[in-house]
């Protein structure tokens, strides 16, 4: 079986959207979380978030356009013309994962390439504007919301910008989606495919999901002035998740045909694999379940626990979350689960829901190229049932890494990627 | 990876307006029926879309009791509690996994053995308009559960929990194309993931007023000629068509390794073979002849079949202008010369298009028919389009013997896919 290489990797967050520039952030401690501003939040809604509200996709895509091909920045211009504000974020952050990728330099056979997208249910405040349309006049529907709603129009529109004839579809489990759609590209790279883009698009959010989410009482209930000490991964006082936009796009290929054309080896994907915690509500993490899952994952993947340089945590700050992971971490590492450096990127990021694992990948994918670890920002009381290795950034060689993703319904995924040698 | 592991069907379960178990659902195919009549179940006072096969009348309390006699009690406990707190389409989606389960002939500890894939994406509109309708009332209104029952996610997540299922739960998507691959999807569990065996959903998508006037204002659906006669809209290959006709409807199959269904003594339906999954490179729904005969043409490259071997195409075939004939040079391209000796016939005449579901139940349909040696016809084919060159079934239903049929499905945004199915004594 072939190994498989990340070859290019983009994000964009509130912190930026630019690899590199996120990674400075995350590094220099600085939050991206801020007042909510895309919609008024309801009453028991969050009230802080990462917002990409007013994020200018078409200046983005200008800044591509120089190193993409000709035909390829067209279709990308065109593109932004008429497809909805997430779509095109999703556009573009693949278009800048293929560059990262030099992927027009004896391209990948397009007919072997696979776009999958990871996430569902990607627009529901386009679905509740349409609806509030709707209500009004039938006809005041947008009249291309059929094509427009269903999730796939993501991948369909990423294919056609990189002009990809190979496998497409979405991949879907809440908060594991990342990993999941990174376990299914391994599987389209096992049966022959040349290369696969895997993106994961915002999660738009709605003012109805803020409202139920509160509801839920899932959400930090920080004020506006406590925008960035909101998320607060594994400290005593956290107290829900920051919910925050950030999409996400890794080029991976089979490792022989990537380097038959020279493309930049960022890291190898070993393994990724699934569980569930047979419980869709409420929320019943099982730190049994979740040890026996990285356990498999790195069985897989052929490493020790005592190979991990970095653990890149789910930690989405929620009470009952964390203290779950950091158990799971403890009983799947033993004796290394104390020692080995594990951080949160969701403590400055916020959860950016589906695309989470992925966004979170492509850093880690950053923090390996470059040596340097982010720490976990709002660690100022750990929580003492805690004893993991958290700590400020630093540099650090790192080779190893997991990833772990446990989402709402209780569907988890987690991966494992490693320095190329 | 050179010698694959082999994929059989194990156990299978329909809702729609036709039928509602396998056995009736061929029965009724066979005799042509059609499910498609006035919407009654959602108010399309206001839309241009009047016409639809609607499950608003399936007793989900009377199948339940009927289910719960039957399960082992625990699953059955877990059952009655999911049918209590979950909306319409995951109530359908946790009957049809319990149905599929017991037709396989599962014991509770084979169940939760049993890793889940779900084929569908955008699946609960009349959930989250109702959500959009109490908040717009007053916020608190709205359900506590609003965020957790919107996503499809949850189907997969329900499943896991009613089958007490701790492997991987995941959905896929690729519109009405999802079920052939979730077919793909739930394979490759089995071959890179050492899945003994997996529970296929093809979901039932819910149709608010809203979802069905987007797709009459894309033009894509039958609202003009047959509002007075629903049963005549769904009309592939007929020249008068003019577009599809929406359908609930859903389905579940059980894929289980080959070894471990012999193993276990299982009465194996079939053999799926292969999937091939293709992309047009555009997001808008123009259906593509190259695309489609790629994706037949990957079908039966993976499944180690030769277009020779082909006995029946079950087609998608949506009854719309374009989309119909396009299918058809397809499966000229991809077969050759055997498109002169294949059968073809749309499902879809029958039960309509229930989107994500579509190739789930058309799979379904398309073992049934093999194992009956008997194919079903394509009703309301009155006056042939002259484009037809093949044998498209409009006469009725026909005795012919299948060893090996294609089961083709198409999605918006240039989505192209077929699967490949293998009777079990070929």
């Amino acid at each position: 079986l072939s190994r498989v290489v990340v070859t290019g990797a983009a994000v964009n967050t509130p912190l930026g959207d630019t690899l590199d520039g996120v990674l400075d952030a995350l590094v220099a401690g600085r939050s991206g979380i801020a007042p909510w501003r895309a919609f008024a939040v309801p009453e028991v809604g969050c009230f802080v978030g990462g917002d990409l509200t007013g994020y200018d996709a078409r200046a983005k895509a200008a800044s591509l356009r120089p190193s993409l091909p000709p035909e390829v920045g067209q279709r990308l211009e065109r593109l932004l013309r008429r497809i909805p504000w997430s779509a095109q974020l999703s556009v573009c952050v693949a278009a800048d994962a293929a560059i990262a990728a030099r992927f027009w330099d004896r391209s990948p056979d397009p007919d072997g390439t696979a776009v999958l997208v990871a996430g569902h249910n990607l627009s529901p405040r386009y679905a509740h504007e349409n609806w509030k349309k709707f209500q009004a006049e039938p006809d005041y529907l947008d009249a291309l919301a059929a094509v427009h709603m269903p999730d796939t129009n993501h991948a369909a529109c990423v294919s056609e910008v990189l002009g990809t004839r190979g496998a497409i579809g979405t991949v879907g489990a809440a908060c594991a989606s990342g990993n999941y759609a990174l376990r299914a590209a391994l599987d389209e790279l096992a049966e022959g495919a040349a290369c696969a883009v895997v993106v994961a698009p915002i999660y738009e959010y709605a003012p109805t999901t803020f409202q139920a989410l509160g509801l839920m009482r899932a959400t930090s209930e920080a004020t506006a002035g406590e925008a960035a000490r909101a998320s607060r991964p594994f400290d005593a006082s956290r107290d829900g998740f920051v919910p925050s936009h950030g999409a996400a796009a890794l080029i991976l290929e089979p490792l022989d045909l990537a380097r038959e054309r020279g493309a930049p080896l960022l890291a190898e994907v070993l393994a990724a694999e699934g569980g569930s915690d047979a419980c869709h509500r409420p929320p019943r993490p099982s730190p049994p379940d979740q040890a026996a899952l990285i356990r498999g994952v790195l069985d897989r993947a052929g490493i020790s626990a005592g190979e991990l340089d970095l653990v890149s945590a789910h930690a989405a700050s929620t009470p009952a979350g964390d203290v779950a992971e950091a158990e799971a971490l403890a009983l799947a590492l033993g004796e290394h689960g104390g020692t080995v450096p594990v951080n949160a990127a969701k403590s400055m990021l916020g959860h950016t829901g589906w695309s989470a694992a992925l966004v979170e990948i492509a850093l880690a994918v950053a923090q390996m190229r470059r040596g340097e670890v982010h720490g976990t920002a709002n660690l100022s009381e750990r929580d003492p049932a805690i004893g993991l290795r958290l700590g400020d950034s630093e540099a650090r060689s790192v080779r190893t890494v997991l990833k772990n993703a446990f989402g709402f319904g209780g569907l988890n995924c987690v991966s494992v990627l490693r320095s190329v040698e | 990876m050179s010698r694959r592991r082999r994929i059989a069907v194990t156990g299978m379960a329909v809702h729609t307006p036709l039928a509602d178990s396998p056995d009736a659902f061929l029965a009724a195919l066979l005799a042509g029926k059609s499910a498609i009549t006035r919407w009654k179940s959602v108010d399309v006072s206001r839309c241009y879309a009047k016409i639809g096969a609607d499950l608003g009348g399936f007793d989900l309390g009377a199948r339940h009791q009927e289910l719960a006699e039957r399960l082992p009690a625990e699953v059955a406990a877990r059952l009655g509690r999911l049918m209590f707190r979950l909306p319409w389409s995951p109530k359908h989606a946790v009957l049809l996994g319990a149905e599929a389960a017991l037709d396989a002939g599962l014991s509770q500890a084979e169940m939760a053995d049993s890793h889940v894939v779900v084929g569908g994406h955008n699946l609960g509109a009349i959930y989250q308009e109702e959500g959009y309708a109490r908040f717009a009332a007053e916020p608190a209104a709205l359900p506590v559960a609003h965020e957790l029952y919107s996503l499809d996610s949850s189907q997969a997540a329900v499943l896991s929990e009613l089958f007490g299922s701790r492997k991987p739960a995941y959905i896929v998507g690729g519109a009405c194309a999802s079920g052939n691959i979730a077919l793909q999807a739930a394979s490759r569990e089995i071959v890179h993931h050492g899945a003994r065996r997996v529970v296929v959903l093809g979901p039932v998508t819910e149709m608010s007023a809203a979802t069905l006037h987007g797709f009459a204002l894309l033009g894509a659906l039958s609202i003009e000629s047959f509002n007075d006669a629903p049963e005549l809209a769904s009309r592939p290959w007929d020249s008068r068509r003019e577009g599809f006709v929406p359908a609930h409807g859903g389905g579940a199959l059980v894929l289980e390794d080959w070894d471990v269904a012999e193993a276990r003594g299982a009465r194996i339906l079939a053999e799926l073979c292969g999937v091939g999954v293709c992309s047009d490179a555009s997001h808008l729904t123009i259906p593509n002849e190259d695309g489609q005969s790629r994706a037949m043409a990957l079908a039966l490259r993976r499944a180690g079949i030769a277009p020779e071997e082909v006995d029946y195409v079950s087609a998608h075939a949506t009854s719309t202008p374009q989309g119909d004939l396009v299918e058809l040079r397809a499966i000229r391209r991809a077969l050759g010369a055997r498109a002169d000796a294949v059968k073809v016939n749309a499902t879809k005449s029958m039960i309509g298009h229930s989107f994500c579901a579509a190739a789930v139940l058309e799979a379904i349909a398309g073992i049934l028919q093999m194992n009956a040696g008997r194919l079903h016809g394509t009703i309301n084919v009155d006056r042939p389009d002259p484009g037809v060159d093949v044998d498209v079934l409009a006469g009725g239903a026909a005795d012919w013997p299948v060893r090996v049929f294609v089961n083709n499905a198409f999605g918006f945004g240039g989505i192209d896919t077929a699967s490949v199915f293998k009777r079990v004594d070929a």
